[in-house]
């Protein structure tokens, strides 16, 4: 269950610092422009700068980045949306967890702060800590009312499975908006867009990217990826939602990997949580970007002629 | 590996917690419960994985066990373990600091190298950890072109981090001192599928442990928690 008092404190801001994920841009496109025209839709101008970079996120934990030198990393990051008076607002749980994660650690030690605004004042930032991070899925559970007023293309029939990424729930202990055991929002979003919630057994088990395993451990990480797909395919959803473009990457292609390696033949589509929003609100089917997906792209577009194009 | 009295250090965990700048506090509240390693991912496929185990060798001094261990890199890094620890010990980033210190004893240096690619063709060069290059040629063929589906969908053909980005993610990363340890471990050869000979092939598949990384002298790493595990090793 959505921990409700956590959601009413996230703000319904007139503009929100729109903080683009890695994965997202390069290799599912639709994320980036669903999440940024479904927060117009809703109410939410999102605001964009170029300055942005990476959350540093992967280097930092591939052990090539010592937290010397991400922590210097976020701060510029998160000083971008300072400087506009915004919060942020992330596409990816990767983001969340680390701008969140490292940005606590350098508001609650002076010392550390210091060192870094020091680097930051030598390129003319300074950073704060004013600006909150909210995950864009967050924000969606938080403006669920807008969107049940908005919905334009009623997903009606269409049957979809979750799986919520461990770095927002696991990491998020006790910062995120629901329970990290038992969680409920998306599914929630999934029925106010009139689409039927499909539970699997998996649901809650990582989806095997493993971070860097996937590169350095590849046959630990398929291995889990496909214990998860196997769950996922005796529920047979229509639809596998996810809310980590990260996540996202990992279960699209993996499918396809593990098609070609064992001649097997898992086809589910992966779409993420801002592009089923996008879908439901009646974005136009070019913005949705399902070209850039690879596995279950002919059940995609059974979807779209059932639902409407 | 075959560990001996003088591994064990008594004073290790109290000397460890500042240099692990604070992120590995509270380990001797572990209630040895297992909770963590229920649910682990990582333990799921390699069940010699145990960060239960890991905990308990951080705080009785085991080092060299922990250090030389395959399983510390085994982690996925998904904080589940967190997430059901009743005293709330954040496992990942005993992880994240065990790796530096192993690193600092020469294990896991060639796991590292194969990542600094990233951060040197791409974080520090275009701002963007994930770069829009496919290595398998099939996703290629299934997709097409990425930068015409940006277009369509009304984005600009490629992200761009501006001039002004790039430049101070670099002067971060000169003088934070990640520049000059990716000097230090020498550049990355990343396999290209469409480009790989036999040879390269081979090791590919087979990967020795180069006994050198850069200027780095590794060490081989052990299964210092029982068996490895996973299917391919069920079957062998
Ligand atoms: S769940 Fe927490 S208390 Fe229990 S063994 Fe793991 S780290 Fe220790
Ligand atoms: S973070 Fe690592 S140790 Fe913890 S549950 Fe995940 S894989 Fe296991």
């Amino acid at each position: 269950m959505p921990r409700l008092d956590k959601v009413t404190q996230i703000p319904k801001p007139e503009q929100i610092f729109f903080f683009k994920s890695c994965v997202a841009s390069n290799k599912y496109p639709g994320i980036e422009s669903c999440g940024w025209e479904s927060l117009k839709i809703l109410g939410v101008e999102p605001v964009d700068s170029d300055e942005q970079t990476c959350c540093g996120g992967f280097v930092t934990f591939a052990n090539v980045a010592a937290p010397t030198a991400s922590m210097p990393a976020v701060a510029r990051n998160l000083s971008l949306a300072e400087e506009k008076n915004l919060d942020t607002c992330v596409l990816c749980n990767g983001c969340w967890t680390f701008l969140n994660e490292f940005g606590h650690f350098m508001n609650h030690n002076e010392e550390v702060k210091a060192s870094v605004n020091m680097m930051m004042n030598m390129m003319g930032r300074e950073y704060k800590g004013t600006s909150n991070v909210y995950h864009i899925a967050e924000m969606f559970y938080r403006l669920k009312d807008d969107i049940a007023k908005n919905v334009k293309r009623p997903l009606k029939g269409v049957k979809v499975a979750t799986h919520y990424g461990c770095h927002y729930l696991g990491g998020g202990k006790y910062t995120a908006i629901d329970d990290a055991q038992m969680p409920t929002y998306m599914e929630e979003l999934i029925e106010i867009l009139g689409g039927t919630v499909v539970p699997y057994t998996a649901n809650r088990e990582c989806c095997g990217t493993g971070f860097t395993q996937i590169i350095n451990g590849k046959d630990l990480s398929l291995e889990h990826t496909q214990h998860k797909l196997d769950s996922v395919q005796e529920a047979d959803p229509d639809l596998l939602i996810v809310q980590c473009p990260y996540c996202h990457s990992q279960l699209d292609r993996v499918q396809q990997q593990l098609n070609y390696r064992q001649g097997a033949n898992y086809q589910t589509p992966v779409i993420h949580i801002a592009q089923l929003i996008g879908l439901g609100l009646g974005l136009p089917v070019p913005k949705l970007a399902f070209a850039a997906h690879i596995s279950g792209r002919q059940r995609l577009e059974e979807v779209l002629d059932r639902i409407g194009r | 590996m075959l560990e001996q009295v003088k591994d064990w250090d008594d004073d290790f965990y109290e000397k460890f917690k500042p240099i692990a700048m604070g992120f590995v506090n509270e380990a001797e509240k572990c209630l040895q419960c297992g909770k963590c390693t229920g649910q682990c991912p990582a333990a799921a496929v390699t069940p010699s994985y145990n960060p239960r185990k890991i905990i308990r060798d951080l705080v009785n001094g085991n080092l060299k066990r922990v250090l030389s261990s395959v399983e510390l890199w085994q982690c996925f890094f998904c904080s589940g373990c967190f997430s059901v620890c009743p005293m709330d010990i954040n496992f990942p980033f005993f992880v994240f600091m065990f790796r530096l210190a192993a690193m600092n004893e020469g294990y896991g240096w060639e796991d590292v190298k194969q990542l600094e690619g990233y951060a040197e063709k791409d974080y520090l060069r275009k701002g963007i950890t994930v770069s829009t290059f496919e290595r398998n040629p099939e996703v290629v063929e299934t997709i097409g072109d990425i930068s015409k589906i940006r277009m369509e969908a009304g984005l600009p053909p490629e992200r761009k981090v501006s001039d002004r980005g790039l430049a101070e993610i670099n002067m971060i990363s000169d003088l934070s001192g990640m520049t000059s340890f990716m000097k230090k471990i020498g550049g990355v050869e990343l396999l290209d599928c469409k480009t790989c000979n036999d040879e390269q092939a081979k090791r590919c598949k087979t990967k020795p442990l180069p006994s050198k990384v850069g200027k780095i002298k590794t060490k081989l790493r052990f299964y210092n928690y029982g068996e490895p595990g996973g299917k391919a090793h069920a079957e062998a």
